[in-house]
């Protein structure tokens, strides 16, 4: 029987979205009375590859929104320029029809920015050197049991740690991914499903492009899934390439240079081609002696364009984007893609949910981190209107007011992800027709994501 | 008439509160399993008074953000602090029931004395507060009415509240006075209570315990609901010097289940106006200031 230590709040899983509530509760007037205990299995302090030019393969896409509540925390400022790249537009085109559609950072915002690709290694530390000193970190800590409180007079939450200590906390917040305990604690079910894809992620070198400075972020629809290029420097972007897993699969054991083609390929040439190229791929990742990448490449990519200015007199969408010159080496790593979805983000055992606990997302549209950073921000304003008015936070009533702030939004960008992700899945012809139009007009995107 | 409906008064759960047993002051152990069960509903969010829970919020603020803007300066203790505004300060809750509004005026750093004419009340809110170990100091609960609180202890507090209470009491004007002079020179009380008009006989009389029985007949006198105009009298008639700084309406939300302290003169002129009457209608909550001297 270990000690027990009693905390107001214990969060539970030391990631982003953990880090960014107990950052946020610890820089609050109203909350930074409050003891908050912050848990993390893995290791809270791991420092990032600080080399110029080099930049690991996990990065999210943080909206100017996210930004906003990073730089309220005091997490923004920490990150060095050179590692929160700006990018001013977004281009996304359809593999299959003439579907493109380019999306602009509204003129009469003052950065001119739709965004920033921030690696998470940069965002974790800046999180971490934000935490004031109201936070207690266990790091390198596991969670081996949650149980009500019952029977010890105070019906507070008790989680027992791998050391065998204990923790009492009036609210515990499952920050704990998808595979919550806080959740099964909590007794909430969350259902959904694996799709059938996995993505790919490495970092890429980049030439040529486009207005000197990379600051564009591209997205194609192949039949198997999206493939993003999102920039990291002037030659450096990041791919996330969801495909079939078989597909992916073969890729992953491809030679680097070879791969580098294959993601050129993916963006650049007709569907065909990547799929005839993919075939010839053999068990241990070669290719046929007698198979140039480059000159079927060029070749392909060289029909394409004819084939466009045929039907549509204009060059095809990729032609801006900027050339595959290679991948980082040991950059490349694979993950699989979910769908997740907790029923309920709150309990009446003084729990409640955030991001990826809450909700997983396909990371198409690269929302994932910023729902769950929309949460952070409307659970600790919960909170502190809950302080206000001298309610017990870990109250159903006042949990209530997260959930039901958080709830509907999150759950109306998880269905048009997956929609948009379904819906370009598909190779039927009218379906194709129809995206591509509905690409060209916007209107799958303009309602999916709101730009500010 | 949604609005109306949605706007509904909460002032049965308050009559709803009784226990058949009475409790001596020192508490056994037997006495504290059976409190404890009481509190429990007293408590249990879904229970019962699960849309007093929701209304405590918004009264609570309503009291912080009054106390804020009229206490006198001079009574702020220097130990405030914007997570503890009320640090220092000295509030007297008349009719706690089970603490629920005590509790959050203790949460926000007060020293709370509740007072219920019923013992069985005030053991249960002295259990629950031993159920939160950050209540420090926790609120003191006693069983007495407020005449015999003023002559016991001569004790003057920088706050008094007393919400869905004067309804309930025999004689309001002199239950006031009494509040009103438990309040220090630069202090200031808050109340709020039920109109007596055709819309709050509709909804807490016909509709609470004719139709929807959620109350038995004969909770609520109709007679006993007090008007704004007949308080201000009562607070003007009290002999202190004293005066009703603030009226305002208190409504439910349907959609939002949720409740809310009226704010601004727009809220006011819409509710007014799409449905003919004022929004002080139904429940009404009320802060009176006192003069130095």
């Amino acid at each position: 029987m270990g000690a027990l230590a009693r905390t107001d709040i214990c969060i539970v899983g030391g990631g982003i979205v953990g880090t960014a509530l107990a950052a946020a509760l610890s820089t609050s007037a109203f909350a930074s009375h409050l003891k908050v205990t912050l848990i993390e299995g893995g290791d809270l302090f791991a420092l990032p590859d600080e080399r110029t030019n080099y930049f690991s393969n996990r990065v999210s896409s943080v909206t100017p929104e996210s930004a906003k509540l990073l730089k309220r925390i005091g997490a923004w400022d920490r990150i060095p320029e050179d590692r929160k790249k700006p990018f001013a537009q977004m281009k996304v085109w359809d593999a299959l029809g003439n579907g493109k559609l380019a999306f602009n950072a509204p003129q009469t915002h003052a950065a001119s920015c739709m965004g920033w690709i921030v690696e998470n290694s940069w965002l974790r530390k800046s999180l971490t050197e934000s935490l004031g000193s109201s936070v207690s970190v266990l790091n390198k800590s596991f969670v081996e049991d949650i149980s009500s409180g019952e029977g010890s007079g105070l019906e507070w939450p008790i989680l027992t740690l791998k050391d065998k200590s204990k923790i009492q906390a009036r609210l515990l917040i499952g920050a704990d991914g998808a595979n919550s305990l806080v959740r099964k604690y909590a007794n909430i079910k969350s259902s959904g499903w694996d799709y059938p894809q996995k993505a790919i992620v490495a970092t890429l070198k980049v030439e040529n492009v486009e207005g000197n400075n990379n600051d564009v972020a591209y997205q194609r629809f192949l039949p198997g899934g999206p493939i993003a290029c999102l920039p990291l420097s002037a030659n450096r972007s990041s791919l996330v390439w969801s495909t079939h897993p078989a597909t992916a699969a073969k890729l992953s054991k491809l030679s680097t240079k070879d791969f580098a083609s294959f993601v050129d390929i993916a963006f650049r040439n007709p569907v065909e081609d990547l799929k005839y190229l993919t075939g010839l791929i053999q068990e241990d990742g070669s290719l046929p002696s007698t198979v140039n990448l480059e000159e079927e490449a060029a070749w392909g990519r060289q029909r394409l364009v004819e084939a466009n200015m045929n039907q549509i007199g204009a060059p095809p969408a990729h032609t801006t984007m900027p050339k595959i010159s290679g991948v980082i080496e040991t950059s490349r790593a694979g993950f699989p893609l979910r769908f997740y979805l907790s029923e309920r983000y709150v309990s009446d055992k003084r729990a409640a949910l955030i991001g990826d606990a809450a909700h997983t997302i396909h990371p198409l549209a690269g929302q994932g981190l910023n729902l769950g950073l929309l949460d952070v921000g409307t659970i600790a304003k919960v909170i502190e209107e809950g302080l206000q008015s001298g309610s017990d936070i870990g109250n159903i009533h006042t949990l209530q007011n997260y959930a039901s702030e958080r709830f509907a939004p999150n759950l109306g960008m998880m269905l048009a992800v997956d929609s948009i992700g379904k819906l370009f899945r598909a190779e039927s012809d009218p379906i194709v027709w129809a995206r591509s139009f509905g690409l060209n007009m916007g209107i799958p995107f303009q309602d999916s994501r709101t730009w500010p | 008439m949604n609005r109306v409906l949605l706007r509904f008064t909460l002032s049965h759960w308050q009559s709803t509160r009784s226990l058949t047993t009475a409790a001596s002051s020192s508490i056994n152990a037997e006495e504290v399993s059976k409190f404890a069960a009481a509190s429990a509903e007293w408590w249990n969010p879904h229970g019962q008074f699960g849309m007093l829970h929701k209304m405590n919020p918004p009264r609570t603020k309503y009291i912080r953000d009054q106390v804020l803007k009229h206490l006198n300066p001079t009574l702020f203790p220097p130990s405030a602090t914007p997570a503890h505004p009320f640090k220092g300060l000295r509030i007297l809750d008349v009719g706690c029931g089970g603490g629920l509004l005590s509790e959050s005026l203790a949460r926000l750093g007060a020293t709370v004395t509740g007072l219920d004419a019923s013992p069985e009340n005030t053991a249960m809110a002295t259990y629950h507060v031993s159920l939160d170990p950050s209540l420090s100091p926790p609120p003191t609960f006693l069983a007495e009415p407020i005449e015999h609180h003023l002559q016991n202890t001569q004790q003057k507090y920088d706050v008094v509240t007393s919400l869905e209470v004067i309804e309930h009491v025999n004689n309001p004007a002199t239950f006031l006075k009494h509040c009103l002079q438990s309040v220090k020179p630069g202090g200031v009380a808050v109340f709020s209570t039920i109109n007596r008009t055709r819309t709050s006989w509709l909804l807490t009389i016909l509709a609470a315990e004719h139709v929807l029985k959620w109350v038995p007949v004969g909770t609520h006198d109709h007679a006993k609901y007090i008007t704004p105009e007949e308080l201000e009298g009562f607070v003007k008639g009290s002999g202190e010097n004293v005066q009703v700084v603030d009226v305002r309406g208190i409504a439910y939300r349907v959609l939002e289940n949720r409740w809310e302290v009226l704010g601004s003169e727009a809220d006011k002129k819409a509710l007014g106006n799409s449905l003919g009457f004022g929004d002080l209608e139904m429940n009404y909550i009320v802060t009176v200031t006192k003069g130095m001297e």
